[in-house]
Order: structure tokens, then C-alpha cells, then sequence
């Protein structure tokens, strides 16, 4: 075989996961963009400063099962969590809400379901993602949100850029309904691309890391969680579906890991990583990223040392 | 760039993903790509994003200045030729890469699985059990021999499987896989199972090299039971293995 088909070859497969990942999350993303452009035109910001609880506790709590309103996965969640903070939503509590929602939404706890029944794996799902979600909104509660967040002003300033004297209150709702849909399009080529570079460093990883490798070092318990971790953010897959991804595996790990799958993928993968930069500073990434590692990690070998599962 | 030139651009982008998607929705191609569970959203989505192509194309803002009375054109955001160029990634590899589905090549750097957990659920063993031997696709002869709890049944079915050739370690030489990818969702979850082949008498189709293998084989022939890592595992003594086209679906979908 020579280099040339060899290329072309992989080429081809890294075209097709990668239009696998892009077709298959579209209509999530698109469906968390158009909220978020509807939010922007009809919600008045005071409007959601008075619903909201006045209590920062009571907040982050709230905030890890307002998924179960907004049934978006973790495509979804990114743009509408940006379009609530401009709305004046607390940092801590949009945090509990985006990394809780992908899991705690009707659609993904019924395939839960549907995948491993009323077991250990779907309660264990459930409440460790809502542990894990309030725990790290805590954490950033004690932190100034102009040190999380990106400068708000500034999203606002390059949104306007496009549209704001558009925007009136006196705007009749037809011309509303366009000037929604006109932010959709622009958040689409501005989210949606970081998805797009998110969704292909996945198709990469997946092109040219053989899943040989990584399935060879599986084995003991605190391997095979740190593997099943590493193969939910390299798979990047929707968490509408990734019950029954996990279900194949569970024959050859153990429950704690397959949890650890199922609670750090929908929070964290590559995709959202790349979504994250247009919302957070890159220190709070981090954090985002690792707080809710170490604790999936501690969970899931306290579920397998001492429940025994 | 002038948001008005900017305008046009995104709309020029988006209707070629919308016109892309509706191309690969009505030519059954989706299938290549996503679990045809989900091939229906890509419909609405299409329709969505044609739609933006569309508004987005009939607002090209132009200003009257309110000091001096000219018009005046905004700004596009900044980096806009990047973000162009970037959003074109996905129309670009959809319509310049040969489309081709996963196979053989892929496979050979994920491990070919030969044993798949079945549900618990009593009544669906059942159903899987009872399904015509020479029906079961290689995913549902992975199921039935999860769900039986006396594999001795299988012996001597009959079998009539389509998949591609690869060589496995775990086999003894001789024997290969026949294999195909199963898919949960997309293409990005698809992982290959395969049953294992002892093509017997069958004439030569056996490959030399890793290069010759890939092909694409209907194998017929029977179940048998034998032992392989200290299990039960099933093996197809075939009795006659034919090349074949690839199929339009090339995957299972579990």
C-alpha cells in the first residue's frame, strides 16, 4: 500500500466520523442556538433577574435541575448558558445548570433508562452528576464573576455590533421573530464553529489513536475508570445516546467505571472544551475541567472498592 | 469585511450545508454517517439552516448616518474571513472526500469485539433467541449467544452472514473474522464485531496479506461451539464464502 492510499485512506475515515459527530449533534445545536436567539429578543433581562432566587445556594441548586425545562444536550447547553449570563444569570448557578443539564433532561434519563433500567447505574448517574454540578457551582461561588467569566460587556459590544440598534422594545413581533433568527444565524458562526473545530480534534483523535491502544491498557479498577474517562472525551458522543454506547461496555468494566463514562462525558469533552472559550476565562476551564474529574474519579473508586459493584 | 459582504457569505455557506444535507438525506447517504434512528432530524435541521441562509441573506443592514445623512455599512465582526473559511470545514470534507463508509481498514485499529452484553431483560433474550438462524445478522448471533444460557443450542444452525474478512490475533492461523460495524448513534461510537470464520474446504479466498483482506464476503455454512480463552465462543464452519458488493447499509444499528 503506498503512502498515497494509505493518506487518502484515513483521510476519508476522519471525514466520516467527523460528519458523523457534525450531522448527528446539528439539530441539538441548532435547536440551543434558536432558544438562545429567542432569549435574547423576548426575555427582558429584569425579567429573569426577578425569577431568579435571591439566595446564591438556593440558585445552584436550582440551576443543576433547570435541565429538566430546557431539554438540551450538551450541544445546546453552551449557547444558551452564554445568553443566560448576559441575561444577567449568576456565574455559580449557570455552572451547576451546564454541567447538570446533559444529563438531567427528560430525554437522556429515559434512554438511561431504557439502556441499564431502575439499576445502580441510573440512580448512580443521576445523583452523582447533581453532586458534582452543585459541588463545582459551589466552588466558583466564592469567586468574583468577572474572574470566571469572559468579559460580558464585551460579547454584548460585538453583539450589537451586528444588530443593537436593531433591537427595540417597540419592534413589532414579526420583525422580533427575524431579528431573533438573525442572531441565531451569527451565534451558529460563532459557537457553532468552535463546535465544528471541536467536533474535528475528535475525528483526529479518533482517526489516528487506535482504540487498540487504549483498550489494551484497561484492567484494573483504577485503570479502567481513568480509560472509561479517556474514552468519553475522546468519543465526544451526545449524551442522548450514550447510555447505549456505555451498555457495550458494560461487560467488560466494572459499574464504577461505566458511571465515570457516563457523568464526565456529557460535562466535559473536546467539543465543549472548545465552546467553553467563547464563555469562560481559561483558567475557570481548567478548573471546570478537573474539579469535576477529581470528584467522578473518587466517586467512581469509592463505588467500586466500597459498594462492591 | 462589510457586514453586508459578510451577510452574503454566511448565507452562500449556510445554504450549501442545507442544500449538502438535504442531498445526502434523500439519497440514503445519511446511513454512512449516523444511526437511521436519526436520520429524520436531519430534515428539520436542513429546513432550519436554509432558513437562517435565507433571513440572513435579506438583512444586509445599511445605515443613514444621523449626523451627516449618508449611508454608512457596519462592520462584519472581526476575524470574519477565519470564521468563513472555518465554517466551510464541514461542506468541504462532505463534498471534496470520496464518501465511504467505515470498514475494514478502520477496523483493523479498533478491536474487532466478539462478545456483546445483551439486555437482561427476560423477554428480549427470548425474542433474540427465537429468531431463524439463517436470519441473525452478526450482531444478533452476538446477542442470542449472550442471552442462551446453553450455548450447545447453536451447534448446527444454520448460517448465512455479510460482512468484511479481517485476520485477528486471538484467532488460530486459517481462520479470520467475519465483520461489520455496529453503530449507537454515529459513526464517532462505531465499533467492530465480528464472529470468528473457519473457512474448511472453501477454495481460496483466504488472504495472504492484511492488504487483501477487506473484501467484502457472504459466508455460508454452520454454527459451531468451541472453546477459545478459556470460553465458549461461536465459529462458522463455512461452506462456501462468496465475494459480494458492498451493501447500501454497510453497518448494523443496535
Amino acid at each position: 500500500m503506498t503512502i498515497f492510499t494509505e493518506v487518502l485512506q484515513r483521510l476519508s475515515t476522519l471525514s466520516t466520523i467527523f460528519l458523523g459527530i457534525f450531522i448527528e449533534a446539528l439539530p441539538y445545536l441548532l435547536l440551543g442556538i434558536v432558544a438562545s436567539g429567542f432569549i435574547e429578543v423576548f426575555v427582558k433581562k429584569d425579567l429573569i433577574l426577578r425569577l431568579l432566587p435571591k439566595n446564591r445556594l438556593l440558585g445552584i441548586f436550582l440551576g443543576s435541575l433547570l435541565g429538566l425545562l430546557f431539554p438540551v444536550c450538551e450541544h445546546g447547553v453552551v449557547p444558551l448558558t452564554r445568553r443566560l449570563y448576559q441575561k444577567g444569570m449568576p456565574a455559580s448557578m449557570g455552572i451547576s445548570f451546564m454541567l447538570a443539564a446533559p444529563v438531567m433532561n427528560p430525554i437522556v434519563i429515559a434512554s438511561t433508562l431504557a439502556a441499564f433500567g431502575f439499576g445502580p447505574v441510573f440512580w448512580g448517574r443521576i445523583i452523582l452528576t447533581l453532586m458534582i454540578a452543585i459541588f463545582t457551582g459551589l466552588v466558583f461561588s466564592f469567586q468574583k464573576e468577572d474572574e470566571i467569566l469572559v468579559n460580558m460587556p464585551e460579547i454584548l459590544v460585538y453583539d450589537c455590533h451586528h444588530c443593537g440598534s436593531e433591537i427595540n422594545p417597540q419592534s413589532t413581533i414579526k420583525e422580533k421573530i427575524l431579528q431573533s433568527i438573525v442572531l441565531a444565524g451569527d451565534e451558529f458562526f460563532d459557537i457553532g464553529l468552535y463546535f465544528i473545530i471541536g467536533a474535528f480534534l475528535a475525528a483526529l483523535l479518533q482517526t489516528f489513536v487506535p482504540q487498540n491502544v487504549l483498550l489494551a491498557i484497561g484492567g484494573g479498577p483504577i485503570l479502567s475508570i481513568l480509560l472509561m474517562i479517556t474514552l468519553a472525551v475522546v468519543l465526544s458522543i451526545c449524551s442522548t445516546v450514550d447510555a447505549f454506547v456505555a451498555l457495550s461496555f458494560a461487560q467488560t468494566f466494572s459499574t464504577g467505571s461505566i458511571l465515570a463514562f457516563l457523568v464526565y462525558g456529557p460535562m466535559i469533552d473536546v467539543k465543549a472544551i472548545m465552546m467553553f472559550t467563547r464563555v469562560f476565562k481559561k483558567k475557570t476551564i481548567l478548573y471546570l475541567a478537573l474539579i469535576p474529574l477529581f470528584l467522578v474519579i473518587l466517586a467512581s473508586l469509592f463505588i467500586t472498592f466500597h459498594l462492591a459493584l | 469585511m462589510k457586514l453586508r459582504t459578510y451577510r452574503v457569505f454566511q448565507a452562500m455557506i449556510l445554504s450549501g450545508l442545507g442544500f449538502f444535507l438535504l442531498n445526502r438525506f434523500f439519497s440514503g447517504q445519511l446511513l454512512i454517517y449516523i444511526h437511521q434512528r436519526y436520520v429524520w432530524l436531519v430534515l428539520p435541521s436542513a429546513v432550519c439552516i436554509l432558513t437562517l441562509a435565507y433571513i440572513l441573506f435579506n438583512r444586509r443592514p445599511l445605515h443613514r448616518s444621523e449626523e451627516s445623512g449618508l449611508l454608512i455599512e457596519k462592520e462584519a465582526p472581526p476575524n470574519a474571513h477565519w470564521r468563513l473559511m472555518l465554517m466551510l470545514i464541514p461542506l468541504v470534507l462532505g463534498v471534496v472526500v470520496p464518501i465511504s463508509p467505515l470498514d475494514a481498514e478502520a477496523a483493523a485499529s479498533r478491536q474487532v469485539r466478539q462478545s456483546l452484553t445483551f439486555s437482561t431483560d427476560p423477554n428480549l433474550s427470548e425474542m433474540v433467541l427465537s429468531l431463524d438462524p439463517g436470519t441473525r445478522s452478526i450482531l444478533e448471533w452476538l446477542w442470542a449467544f449472550d442471552a442462551a444460557e446453553d450455548t450447545g443450542q447453536f451447534e448446527g444452525q444454520p448460517v448465512n452472514l455479510e460482512g468484511f474478512m479481517i485476520i485477528d490475533e486471538s484467532l488460530p492461523e486459517g481462520q479470520f473474522l467475519i465483520a461489520r460495524f455496529v453503530i449507537t448513534c454515529c459513526v464517532a461510537d462505531a465499533t467492530p464485531i465480528g464472529v470468528a470464520v473457519d473457512p474448511g474446504e472453501t477454495d481460496a479466498l483466504m488472504p495472504d496479506t492484511l492488504a487483501d483482506i477487506g473484501g467484502w464476503v457472504r459466508v455460508t455454512g454452520t454454527m459451531q461451539v468451541t472453546r477459545r480463552q478459556g470460553g465458549p465462543a461461536l465459529l462458522i464452519k463455512a461452506s462456501q464464502i462468496v465475494p459480494i458488493e458492498r451493501p447500501d447499509q454497510p453497518y448494523l444499528y443496535q
